[in-house]
Order: structure tokens, then sequence, then C-alpha cells
């Protein structure tokens, strides 16, 4: 269940499921769907939260975090809304930009993800919402922003019911 | 499987058995090895032992492969469990999955379960508050149910016997519905509970908000530190099992301490199929038992048996014991076993927001959940139209949030520097529901579980009462919030079936008289004297308190009975 093997299997079902054969005639360099899809949910998500003086999403492996909760933790729904969305998502980026949004200008990729986000492509929004939300939801609960951003505390040992802010 | 091996008896013939090792199990079986006698204790679950078996104990919330959450397939297969609020990745384990134990719902009833060494006492909420004679006075008053065979004098030392052991961090609140007991240190109410029980002494001459009771070592004594427990740390995942034993449970403390004293023998993987009895006496003369994993079935012999294997389970295994003396079943003779089976009313909720006391927030974390609302309805004499009342969590908090708005560089900036909200506060309600003869469970007929056992059906609902009890409660919580400055209430009215409160009781009343109740004043099957009942089975009724240092009392006044009538040669 945990294999990489299996989650590209998953990636490919719910591409296909979707409709996602179109998904291929954009396929240029790399002959494998899955491969494509997941590192261009790698970049979405790198372009959500981009590498800065700390990591960012691809040094953090989002991408496998989102995949991992859709195909794991979501309903039927949800696994639709992803599958489309992966379709579509990818599709309407070249129509704007004729270029992938893998091998597109990092620019690029952000003027297309804030249009998304002032809802100029509303059949995008769930998918939108739903990659950016398990995104955030996997940045701010690694292991690297428990310890480094916002530790973690396991054992406080305290409990103080007057803290008084300074 | 048996455990503490060199403890086995001989032809499988012990002084006492004990069936379930959840927490009046775990208490009848410390009580009884204490006093000397040979026990075997009978788990259909498997071994948990002490901070060993806490798989997840120590997690960080990104160790999770699913951060917490509950796989689809799972949630899909395993409805009623998934509605459970503590069912999630980091206790999943603990809890017995629909699909694996099935039962028959006659009536939508949510049966949460915990079949292990613990039963459930690893996962409770710890919610620990004393009943009073309003409480075991309630039947007879209010003309419901049957009158208790007991008053709260006759239970007060068992409570005090069993906090001092347990460890209750709690006030001494003099509060006539809700008795003080033998306290640890409480954890104080934050600076808006504080507010808001200030604002309910103001505004109100009969209602307030105390420290929750609850079983946690605050400030452990040396009765605990024996136990190998020590303070507890304000984690609050109580639910994965404590590798601090900072919260009481039979694996953290009472199992372990009946172990100590080389009279436990302990079996798990193992069910009760049914309670022997012997033709000739009438008496019990032992438990018949199915191997979990073989189902190979074995006879094991006692003087005495307590049957603890929680509510639900108990009346399965009362019923099931069928036998020339008891043809409908063990203290079945009046067709009363099953019946009057209740809960408590958990179905609303109420949240707010408070926009004062800026200044303050709190650090660490409280691991008593905040306050408790002592029943205000009805006390002393009938007020409302709706018979008993209900109790109410509260609590206050100040928690974290990002900011979520763009993308890049501004989102991570955002994310990277949580800001902290307002005040926000809650409540839940826990209503004492009436028991009804139409709320019941039984075997039934034909269908049978994986080990040969009939399946429990279950026919169990609100009633005009509860629906009565809920609207008041949604009304007053409104307006105690709306008096108290509260901003933005919204009420939240659950749909949540029975069951999902995990605070079923009943089935095997208490009670004076053997026509119209199964156990006596001491929880013994009034046909059957050495049959002991001292879990959620018993209960005449129902209370608003959190039931389980009930069970806990009475299990270890059972048990003193049992000893003086062995001694006497009574039973």
């Amino acid at each position: 269940m945990n294999s990489p093997i299996n989650r590209k299997a998953f990636l490919r079902n719910s591409i296909i499921l979707a409709g996602g054969l179109a998904f291929l005639p954009y396929l240029s360099s790399c002959s494998d769907p899955t491969e494509e899809a997941s590192a261009e949910l790698a970049e979405l998500a790198e372009t959500l939260i981009p590498k800065t003086h700390t990591p960012g999403a691809k040094d953090l492996g989002l991408q496998h975090f989102v995949i991992k909760m859709v195909e794991d933790c979501g309903d039927e729904n949800q696994q639709k809304v992803f599958g489309q969305g992966m379709v579509k998502f990818k599709s309407t980026f070249r129509d704007q930009y004729e270029v992938d949004f893998l091998n597109a200008k990092a620019t690029d990729r952000s003027s297309f993800l804030k249009q998304i986000e002032d809802e100029k492509f509303p059949e995008l929004s769930e998918f939108y919402s739903l990659v950016k939300n398990l995104s955030i939801r996997g940045y701010t609960n690694s292991k690297f922003y428990m310890t480094e951003v916002v530790p973690y505390e396991l054992v406080p040992g305290r409990y103080n019911p007057f803290f008084k802010i300074a | 499987m048996y455990i503490n091996n060199n403890t086995v008896q001989k032809d499988n013939h012990y002084d006492a058995i004990v069936i379930g090792s959840g927490i009046s199990g775990g208490w009848a079986a410390k009580e009884l090895t204490e006093k000397g006698l040979k026990t075997l204790v009978i788990e259909r679950g498997r071994n948990v032992e002490h901070i060993k078996d806490y798989p997840t104990t120590n997690m960080a919330p990104y160790e999770f492969e699913h951060n917490l959450d509950i796989p689809y397939a799972v949630r899909k297969e395993n409805p009623v469990i998934s509605r459970c609020y503590a069912f999630r990745e980091d206790a999943m384990h603990f809890f017995v999955k629909d699909k694996e134990h099935p039962y028959i719902q006659e009536k939508p009833f949510d049966w949460i379960r915990g079949y292990q060494v613990g039963g459930k006492s690893l996962m409770w909420a710890r919610q620990t508050q004393r009943w009073s004679d309003l409480d075991f006075e309630g039947p007879a008053r209010d003309g419901f149910a049957v009158d208790w065979p007991i008053r709260y004098k006759d239970i007060a030392p068992w409570y005090s016997h069993v906090e001092k052991f347990v460890g209750i961090a709690g006030n001494r609140d003099n509060i006539v519905n809700l008795p003080d007991g033998e306290f640890l240190p409480a954890y104080p109410l934050n600076t808006v509970e504080k507010y808001f029980k200030d604002q309910l002494a103001a505004n109100y001459g009969d209602r307030t908000v105390i420290s929750a009771r609850c079983a946690h070592l605050s400030e452990p004594q040396p009765i605990h530190l024996e136990q190998g427990r020590g303070k507890c740390m304000n984690r609050t995942i109580c639910q994965r099992g404590c590798p601090f034993g900072g919260y009481f449970s039979s694996n953290s403390s009472t199992i372990p301490w009946a172990a100590k004293t080389g009279n436990l023998s302990m079996l798990t993987d193992s069910i009760a199929e049914s309670i022997i009895i012997d033709e000739e006496t009438g008496k019990a003369k032992g438990v018949r038992v199915i191997d979990a994993n073989t189902k190979k079935t074995t006879e094991y012999y006692a003087k005495v048996v307590f049957l603890n294997a929680s509510t639900i389970n108990s009346i399965a295994v009362l019923l099931n014991s069928k036998s020339k003396a008891f043809e409908n079943g063990l203290g079945n003779e009046n067709d009363l076993v099953g019946k009057y089976l209740a809960f408590h009313n958990y179905s609303a909720r109420i949240s707010a927001q408070y926009e004062g006391a800026a200044d303050f927030a709190t650090d660490g974390r409280n691991p008593a959940g905040g306050g408790y609302i002592p029943r205000f309805r009805n006390v002393h004499k009938q007020e409302t139209d709706f018979l008993r009342g209900y109790a109410a969590g509260f609590n206050a908090g100040r928690y974290t949030y990002t900011e979520r708005n763009g993308i890049g560089e501004e989102l991570k900036e955002s994310l990277d520097n949580p800001k902290l909200g307002g005040w926000s506060v809650g409540s839940h309600m826990m209503g004492e529901t009436i028991p009804k003869e139409s709320n019941w469970a039984r075997l039934d007929q034909s269908e049978k579980d994986a080990w040969g056992m009939p399946q429990i059906r279950i026919s169990v609902d609100y009633d005009d009462n509860d629906a009565k009890m809920k609207a008041d409660y949604l009304d007053q919580l409104s307006e105690m919030f709306e008096k108290a400055g509260f901003t933005n209430i919204r009420r939240n009215e659950s749909s949540q079936a029975p069951g999902l409160d995990i605070h079923e009781m009943g089935g095997a009343r208490m009670g004076k008289d053997p026509k119209t109740s199964v156990l006596n004043a001491f929880n013994q099957v009034h046909s059957c004297k050495n049959v002991y009942v001292t879990d959620g089975a018993c209960m005449t009724s129902t209370s608003s308190q959190n039931p389980s240092l009930t069970y806990m009392a009475l299990a270890a006044r059972a048990v003193d009975h049992a000893v003086n009538e062995l001694k006497k040669g009574n039973i």
C-alpha cells in the first residue's frame, strides 16, 4: 500500500479514471505519465511554498504527502476532484502559456496560480484548494516545521492557566 | 494465552474469576488478589502491557503515515467506530473495528468497544465526578426505573478508597450534588473559564463551573509512586497510553498491582462464553471460555465470579448462561436482563467567542480538559417539563492560526509566523436519560459471530424527555453565554446515535426487589449470589456524571462483600 509502485498505480488510475488519456499527448520527454504528474505536483507545491533561506515544498517532498493523503484518506469525490484536476490543470496551463507547467518559468507558474486564486478558472478552484490545503498541512506538519519553525512539544510538563502575554 | 504462568492453578480451579480487565474488572482483580484470593482474569482481547505495548506513545505528528487521519477504506468499512472522537491514527489499534465484531442495530446505536487488556480504560476521557444522593434518590423521587438499593453513605467510603489509589485531581468545591472526594491538586480554570464562573455567580445563584475532576496525577503520592506511576506531564495524548502512568488505567495501575500479589492469573484472547451453573446448588461454579484463536472451549472453576465484560457484553454473558436452573439466562427469571438500557445524551454542543482577556492565554496543556458545569436543573425538586437534567463540559482556549492567503514567499512567511487568535469557548451537554423497558440489548436468535456466539441485537433510542432536555441545554447555555458577553454563539445539534457517548448503562440493574431488578445492593445476582456484576450493566439510573468512578467504587465494595460472604460460608 505504501510502496512507490503502488503510489504510481494510484496516480495512474486516478488520472486514467478522470479521462486522463488526454494527458498522454502532452507528455514530451517523459514516458511515464505518473512520474510526470508527480513532478508537476511537486512544482505546483513548490510554487506555493518555495525554497527560500529555508526548505521549500520539493525539499520536503510535499507532493508525496499530498498524493498519500488523497490516495489513502480521500473519499471517492476527493479522488475524482484530484484526478480530473491534475488533467485539467495541465491542459489549462498549456492553453494559457503554450508550454507545460513542468517546463514553464517560475513567474508564469506563479501568475497562473494567482489567476486561479482570483477565480479566473473556476473549474480548477476545487482541485487547487485541495492541493493548496494539503500542501500547507504537509508543510506545517513536516518534521522541519515542527522542529525548527514552530517546535512541537511532545512533553510540555506544565499548564499555566494564566499566561500573561508580554 | 496465559500471562503469569507461575500462578496458574491446577485443574483450572481458582478462588475467583473476573470476566473482563477494563476499568471495573481491573478493580475487582486488584481487590480480590490483595485479599489473598487466587484470581483468574479472563480477557477476550490481546494483552496490552503498560508502556511496552503503547507503540505510538512517543510519536510526533509527522511520524504518522497519515498525519493522524484514518484511511478512507478503514472509515468506509467501519462507520461506527469512525464516528468516535478518539478513533484516530494514534490510537486506532485500541478500538474494535465494526467489521470484526458485528452486532445488529435494531435502531442506530454506536457501540464503541476496546477489546484488550485494560479495555477502554486505556482511551477513556478520565472524568471522575462522584454521585450524590440526589442521583441515587432520583428514580424514587421522580418515579422512574426502580429505587436504587444503595445511598451515598453506602458508597462514599469506597469512592474514597478508589480515589486515593487512582489519583484524582480536583478541588473541594462544596457542591451538594457533586460531593467532594480525596483530591490531588486540581488543574485550575484558565482566565476565561474563571471569568465565566464569576459571571455565572453574578447572574445565577445556582450555576457554576468547577475544574473538571479527572484521574490524573497532578501531584503523585507514595501510593502512586509505588504503582510505578509518575506525575502527569500534560501531554494530552492519553489515548495512546501514557509512559508516565500519568492517568489511571487498568494497565498502568490495577493489573500490575494485582500481578504483584502473586495471586493473579490472566487469560487473554479468551472469550467468556457463559457462566457455568452447578445444577445441584444453583450456584455458579465457573466460566466456559472460548479460545479466540483456536476456538477451543475450556472450563475454569471458582467459588465466585465477577462479571465485568462491559455493559452490553455483560448482558450477553448473562443471557447466554442458560442452564436447567436458569433456562432464560442467568438472573433472567423475570425477563429483565438487557432491558432498561440507558446512556448519556451528548447530542448538543455550543461554541462562541470572547473578545476580552486579550492579555492572557494559556501555556502548556490541561489534561482535565477545562471546566465542568454541575447539573443545575431539577436538582432539589421538579422545575421543568422534562425529568432530571444535564451536566456540561465547559472550556476556553486561545489557539494559533496561520493566514493562508496568497502563494509563494508571502504564503510561506504567513505559515512560518502563526498568529494568536482570540478566545474560543465551548460546551457539550451530558444529559441523564431515563431507563426504559423499550431500550434493550438481547441475543439474536440466528446470527452468530466468528466464535459461534449469538450476535447482540440492540434497540435504544432517544425519547421526548431527551429532546426537551436538549432544547433546554441549548437555550440555557446560550443565555449563560450571552450574559457573559460571549459573541458569535453557535448551537450545534448533532444527530449522533445513542452509544457514541460511550456511557451505556443498565441491563442488569440493581434494586431491592428480585422481581423488578437483577442485582441486589451488593451487585450480587439476586438468584445466584456468587455472581457479582460490577460494571455499567448494574446501573439503575444514569445520573449526569461520568460513570466510571462509580463502577470502580461499586466493584471494590462488592469484592469486600464477596470475601466476607465467602468467609462466612454464605456463597
